[in-house]
Formats: structure tokens, sequence, C-alpha cells
């Protein structure tokens, strides 16, 4: 089956082109994606006739997905360089017309429309960021729920008739495994997330070297000062050397962080089928 | 007066005549080549600023760079075209190493080449180049050769600059951005070949270095990062024709290179498609590779496969560093790198033998050890699935070159141990493009160091936690300084043989490029990109 779907669910976005391959140095704000703007452009009611005209003159030599392959005589359009070289559909549009062996008979709207469908495609397979997951659900719910409350020590934070009561409504599979892993993903996409946790909600106490104590929200911290939000909201930020003033840390994800190097594939497949049945 | 300036002035003035790897090494108050020599080493013998008096260590000049159309303005895009996968930026972030050769320093961000002065920081000249798309990610920099500059456009052509006056000299097209080509890679000057990579791994297409004449832009040779041809080397790895020239491999990451030896070292990026492997099982060479390479043919010497079959987008495009050291007391020449996929590697770089691979992140498990050439084992039960599996490290480090000090006998690596969820998005039997991907964390589970390593055994001598990011430029400096940053927008000297921080200037952005140094009119002055800008730093007087 062809993919049709343009995003990925709301949380779980597969990491950035950039972040997985050439990762960048320091910090990189991202506005929306140019792959989502490059899938948007299509129109999708000539990408479906597109599909459903190449689904009917051309899948039989270069299957219903372009891709060809064992068993049909044509070739991967999607690595075509012609296809990759058109311009607006009109190099494909004049060798459909003049050059395509054997001949085949199309009129202008199809072969506008195929263009369309195999652009489509081909912008669909180098947007990484726009995958759309397949996930299925493998774990047991039963296995889960164990963990949970036994050697995952979810418990100790989490409830399944508190924070965590609907959960399995409000997320996706692959969501609710994003949240057992890391505790959060890319904070601030605006979904709840169960934990109230993000690395931003760190807090922290500082210990002057008089004794006095300040705590809130931890900001920032570095080998050379430290920012905190106190509880009323106001910033308070002091110089560093060394560890003067002391400053301790408590993270509300540091279960999750704790379990990363414990879990097994099946925990997590387990404990989101589990979450997942928490309506 | 005359005299001493013509004693500085005149070395450096010479090394314009002829900026080619003999000379590089051998003039080191200035920066004219991409790694500073073509050790990879990234070591500096300058000690005028040293741990003693790092502490008034103070800002010369900031330099911001501008996005705007430069003085000088090139490229192929013509009104009305499309943009193929990409388009031009409104903003300037510097990934570019600057060479510094006869007071000027030169460097590159996608679509522009910039002159400034190294005394100053003012504008000299700066080029433009409308492009035609491909992603604009980075720029690593411009390659030199005499009064000759070379880089490289995210839309793939090799463009080659008066360094004077920053007009085009030519340009060639090395790459086809309709094909999902983009170039980011700084070109690397061995004799008379200017020696180009690519990168580009969106489309399942393959890998090549080339060299060109620098004078007439003429290649000079092309080699793939993938057999072309059943019965080639490496098509044993490989299923068929199909796969192993549609197997990725991408050389965007500049080679290091002994002169000695006349072997240039490029290490190669992930084959394709990345994330689904199911049609091209095999070791895929030579992606995710070291290999040597004959600079004057292209001819491959040896390769060290550091991810054979790698599915988890490891790339091996770190940095090659050329260390002559010494093993069970025997002096030795040796290439180490220490990869994304968390393995530290040293090899023989005479002949591609392993002497060292071990792991140099806490945790691994998409690895099920080392074979008997040292080559790690990739673990199917950690490829990538439709129901998600958790990979560690998720990186551990990247393209930010790391440091080799041979004073302390460490190299410098800022690492992360990370993690993410990996998951196959694409079932069938022929996938195309990453057929999958990451899902990282936002918040924990990413923790990031800089850990210094020992070369020989690759053991962990020291680590130093850093509050935010992992890999990064360093610098190393025979004056027992290591420079680097820490993450939070800090620029920072770090003591080379406890990792302890003694300096430290606070940057409108995190360090964005890997900093340099040089000497001029007696002065030492170190040099990092954060974000648009340019720091120059040198000590109070």
């Amino acid at each position: 089956m062809l993919r049709s779907g343009l995003v990925c669910p709301a949380i779980i976005c597969l990491a950035a082109a950039s972040v997985a391959a050439q990762a960048p140095q320091g910090g990189r704000g991202r506005g929306l994606d140019p792959g989502v703007e490059r899938l948007r452009a299509f129109d999708p009611a000539a990408v479906e006739r597109g599909r459903a005209a190449f689904g009917e003159k051309c899948s039989a030599c270069h299957r219903a997905n372009a891709r060809g392959g064992e068993g049909f005589t044509g070739p991967d359009l999607i690595r075509s360089v012609l296809v990759l070289q058109d311009a607006n559909g009109q190099q494909i549009s004049t060798h459909l017309q003049a050059a395509h062996k054997p001949t085949i008979a199309l009129t202008p709207p199809d072969t506008s429309d195929i263009g369309t469908f195999l652009h489509r495609e081909i912008t669909y397979a180098a947007e990484r960021t726009n995958y759309q997951l397949q996930f299925a659900m493998t774990g047991s719910a039963k296995a889960g729920e164990t963990y949970f409350n036994g050697a995952g020590g979810c418990s100790r934070c989490h409830s399944a008739t508190g924070d965590f009561k609907g959960i399995g409504s409000r997320h996706d599979g692959p969501t609710l495994q994003a949240l057992i892993a890391f505790g959060t993903m890319g904070g601030g996409r605006g979904r709840g997330e169960p934990g109230g946790g993000s690395r931003t909600a760190r807090r922290a106490t500082v210990t002057l070297p008089s004794g006095e104590t300040f705590t809130g929200v931890l900001v920032r911290l570095t080998d050379f000062d430290v920012t905190i939000r106190d509880d009323v909201g106001t910033p308070r930020s002091w110089l560093r050397s060394g560890n003067v003033p002391k400053v301790e840390v408590t993270d509300p994800l540091q279960g999750h962080i704790d379990l990363l190097a414990k879990y097994k594939d099946s925990d997590i497949h387990d404990l989101a089928a589990y979450l997942a049945t928490l309506k | 007066m005359m005299l001493s300036l013509g004693l500085i002035v005149l070395p450096i003035a010479l090394l314009a005549q002829r900026t080619d790897s003999q000379s590089a090494a051998a003039y080191p108050d200035a920066w004219p080549a991409h790694y500073g020599d073509h050790s990879g080493r990234r070591y500096s013998p300058l000690a005028q600023i040293n741990a003693t008096n790092v502490k008034t260590l103070s800002l010369a000049w900031i330099h911001r760079a501008t996005a705007q159309e430069g003085d000088n303005v090139g490229g192929e895009y013509k009104a009305g075209d499309p943009y193929y996968w990409g388009g031009p930026q409104s903003t300037v972030t510097i990934k570019a190493t600057p060479l510094m050769v006869n007071g000027v320093l030169y460097f590159a961000a996608p679509d522009h080449a910039y002159a400034i002065d190294a005394r100053t920081g003012r504008a000299i000249w700066h080029y433009f180049w409308r492009t035609r798309g491909g992603i604009h990610i980075g720029n690593r920099g411009v390659g030199m050769y005499g009064n000759m500059l070379f880089f490289e456009t995210p839309d793939c052509y090799l463009v080659s600059l008066d360094a004077a006056t920053g007009k085009e000299r030519w340009h060639k097209e090395i790459a086809d951005v309709r094909q999902q080509y983009f170039c980011t890679p700084a070109p690397i000057i061995i004799g008379r070949h200017v020696i180009v990579g690519i990168g580009g791994d969106s489309l399942d297409v393959q890998g090549y270095l080339e060299a060109y004449e620098p004078e007439t832009g003429e290649r000079q040779w092309r080699w793939y990062t993938t057999p072309q041809k059943k019965g080639e080397s490496g098509s044993e790895t490989w299923p068929d024709e199909y796969s192993m020239t549609h197997g990725g491999g991408m050389t965007w990451l500049p080679p290091t290179y002994d002169a000695e030896l006349n072997l240039l070292y490029i290490a190669t990026g992930n084959p394709n498609p990345v994330f689904a492997p199911q049609s091209r099982q095999g070791d895929n060479l030579y992606t995710c590779a070291l290999v040597a390479l004959n600079p004057d043919t292209g001819k491959m010497a040896w390769y060290f496969q550091t991810s054979p079959h790698d599915t988890h987008d490891w790339d091996s495009a770190q940095v090659p560093v050329l260390i002559d050291g010494q093993i069970d007391g025997r002096p030795r020449k040796l290439v180490a790198q220490a990869a994304r996929n968390g393995y530290y590697f040293l090899i023989d770089r005479t002949n591609g033998q392993s002497i060292t691979t071990v792991p140099y992140v806490d945790f691994m498990n998409w690895s099920l050890g080392v074979n008997a050439k040292g080559q790690p084992i990739n673990n199917p039960a950690k490829d990538a699935a439709v129901d998600g599996v958790l990979v560690s490290p998720g990186s551990a480090t990247n393209w930010p070159p790391p440091s080799f000090s041979p004073k302390t006998g460490l190299l410098y690596v800022g690492t992360s141990q990370s993690y993410s969820l990996q998951y196959l998005t694409d079932t069938d039997e022929r996938p195309e493009g990453y057929g999958g991907g990451n899902v990282i964390p936002g918040g924990g589970g990413r923790e990031g160091y800089i850990k210094a390593l020992d070369y020989r055994t690759g053991k962990v001598r020291w680590r130093h936690a850093l509050s935010e990011g992992g890999a990064m430029g360093l610098l190393t400096t025979a004056g027992d300084l290591l420079f680097g940053g820490d993450g939070s927008g800090n620029f920072v000297a770090y003591n080379p043989s406890t990792g302890d921080p003694i300096w430290h200037a606070g940057l409108a952005a995190n360090p964005s490029n890997a900093p340099i140094t040089f000497m001029l009119d007696g002065r030492q002055f170190v040099v990092v990109g954060a974000g648009d800008s340019l720091y120059a730093f040198t000590l109070a007087r």
C-alpha cells in the first residue's frame, strides 16, 4: 500500500535530516520544516488522479509504487534521473509522448497527474522528517502492567488512576513509547506530557557560602554561572567558581534516564501496550 | 622595524604562493589548510597564549557575516527556475573553519565566501552565489592554492575565486542537485589537486570523491565509494549492481593526508537506504569506512570499514586524525578516529591494519562486539523496527573535529551518551531514502562530555560533563590549552591534562565551528565562529 499520510503524529517526528546526518553544532532554531512545505505544495487531488492513472497504465511494468523490482520490466521511477531532473512535469511529458517504449496512450491531463504523483512520491522518500510510522502495538499489556508496578518502578511517580488516567486515549503508540523512554518529546510542542517533566523543569537549590539557600526551576547551569527562576517567578543568577555556590539539581526525569541502559525493547513495547489500555 | 616586519611577512607571503600540503605544516603562524595542517590533529605549536596567561585573553574584534548579496555574484540560478530541495537562506551560521593566510581570514557559509582582515575583523570582500537549491545545512570552509580559493555550494558547484579580489575564476558542477546531492565540504589542496567531496543521502544516490586541477578546473579523477559493477572489488558485499550504485557513502568530511606516504584518508558516509537495509544485505563496501587513496590517481591503497552494514546512520564522517606515535615501544604511523557509532579506532595508516577498537561511550547496545579484524559487529536485533527499538548511542559525536595534542598524547572529543528510538517506516522490498528514522529525546538521555582518550588504548583519561551539547570543534596548543565550547554559549579554554575550565567568554551563540589560532605582528590570536559571527581573542596589553 502506498503511503498517503503527509505528517507523522504530532509529537513523534523523526529526527530532522540535519540532526541525523550532519548534525548542527550548537543551537539551531527550526521553523516549519521545509519538507512539510514541499509536501503540502502537491495538489492532493492531482496526486490521487495520478496514482490512479499510473496504476492503470504504468504499474504492470513499474509496479504500483513506481519502484520496479523483481518481476517488473520497467525501471524504478523514484530513482530515475529523468524524473528527478524533470521540472514541472515537462520532461516527463515529453518523454511519455515522444520517447517512451512501448508507446503509451495518455491524455495530457493524465501525463501531468502522473508527473505530480511521481514527484510527490520522490518528495516523500526524500523528506524523512515527514515519514509516516507504520507502528503496530506488539507488546503485552499484562507484562507491561507488571513492569510498571515492579521492575520499572514507574508507579513510584505515576498512577494508572491518577496522572495516567486516560493516557491511552490521549496518545498513540509511538508517542507513548517516546514518553516512556525519554519522559518528554521535544518539549513545548503543545501536547500534554505525563509526569510533567521536561528538561527545563529540573529544579535546583543554590547554597551560597553564607549558607543562604535559593530554590527554583533551573534555567541555566554552566561551569561559570547558574540561573534559577524562583517560585514567585523571579529570575536569579550567580557566577560560579568551582563548586561555589553549591548547586544541587533534581531532575523529574531521572527515573526515565536511569532506565535507558536497562530497558529491553520488549519492556518499552509492553509498557506502551499497558498504557494504551488506560482509557 | 622594517626588518622584523619583513621577517614576519616573508614566510607568509611565500606561503601564499603555494598553500598546499608541503607548506601547510611549515608555517605554524598561519592557518593555511582546513585542519591547520593536513594531519587532522588541530594542534598548534603556538604558545604565546598559555595556561599561565590565558586569564587575560580578551576580545580583539567581532565580525558579523552578512547574508546579503556580496560585492561579487555568481551562480547558475535563472529567474523563474524552481529551487531543488532548498533555497536561499536569510541568515548565516558559520560552521566553516577559516583559513588565515598573509593576514587575511577566508571563510564560507552556504552560498557565501568571505575575506576579512585578520587583524581587525573588517570586511575585504564578499562573494555571493545564487543557488539552484540543495540543503543549506552548512559549509565547512574554503581551500587555498597560491592566490586561488575554492569552495563548494549547496547546489554542488565547485567555485574558484581570486583570493585578492573575490572575483570568480571559474565554477564547475560537481554533483546534480536535482538528484538531491548537496555539498558542504571544504576542498583540500594536495599538490596540484583540489580534493572535493560531496553529500546527500536522502535519495539513494552514490558517493564519490574527486580531484580538480586548480588552475583550469579540469577534473583529474573520480573515486566512487561503492563498486560500480559486479566483479569489482567490494561488489561481493552488495546483492546486485542496482543496490551498490544507489548505495550512498558520501564524502562530506574533508580528508587528511600523509605527505610521506602520499596517502589521503577519507572517512565515508552511511550506506543507503539508511535505516531500511533489506535491499542491501552485506557489508556494503566502501561505505562507513576509512579509506586510503593515492591523491594523484584516486586509486585505493587500503580500507578499514568502521561500520560494516551500517543500519543506524552512523556515517563515518569523523576526522581521521594522523598520529605519529609509539606502540609497544616502536614508532608507528597511526590514524585514529572517534566515530559516531561510539567506537574509537586506532589503525596503522601504512596498511589499514587495526591496532585498537574500543568503545569510548559508557553504554552501547547496537553492537555484538568486535570481530578479528577490529570491526564492530552489527546487532540485527537493534536494526530499526516497525514497533521501534531503543538504540544507544544515538550519535556519539559528529563532524565537529576533535583535537590531538602530542604533548599530552590525548585525543579530545566532544561526545554524547545519547539514545534514540529507531523506527522502520519503509518495509518495501525496495525501500527508498532513509526508510526509517530516529525519535530522539527532548529531555534526558543525551548527556554530553568532552572526553580525553589515550591514543594508544582509547581509554578515557578524563571527562568533563557539559550542561548541554556534545560534539564540538576543538583545538589544542603548545600553550597547554584546549579550546572548545560548553554547549551553553561559552567559548572555553580547558586544562588539557584535567579538563578543568580555566578561561571562558560568553558569546551571543554557541560556538558553531572549530576554533583556530595564528600569529600576526607578534601577537597570537584565537578565532572561533558562533552563529553568524567570528570572534577573535588575543592577550590584553
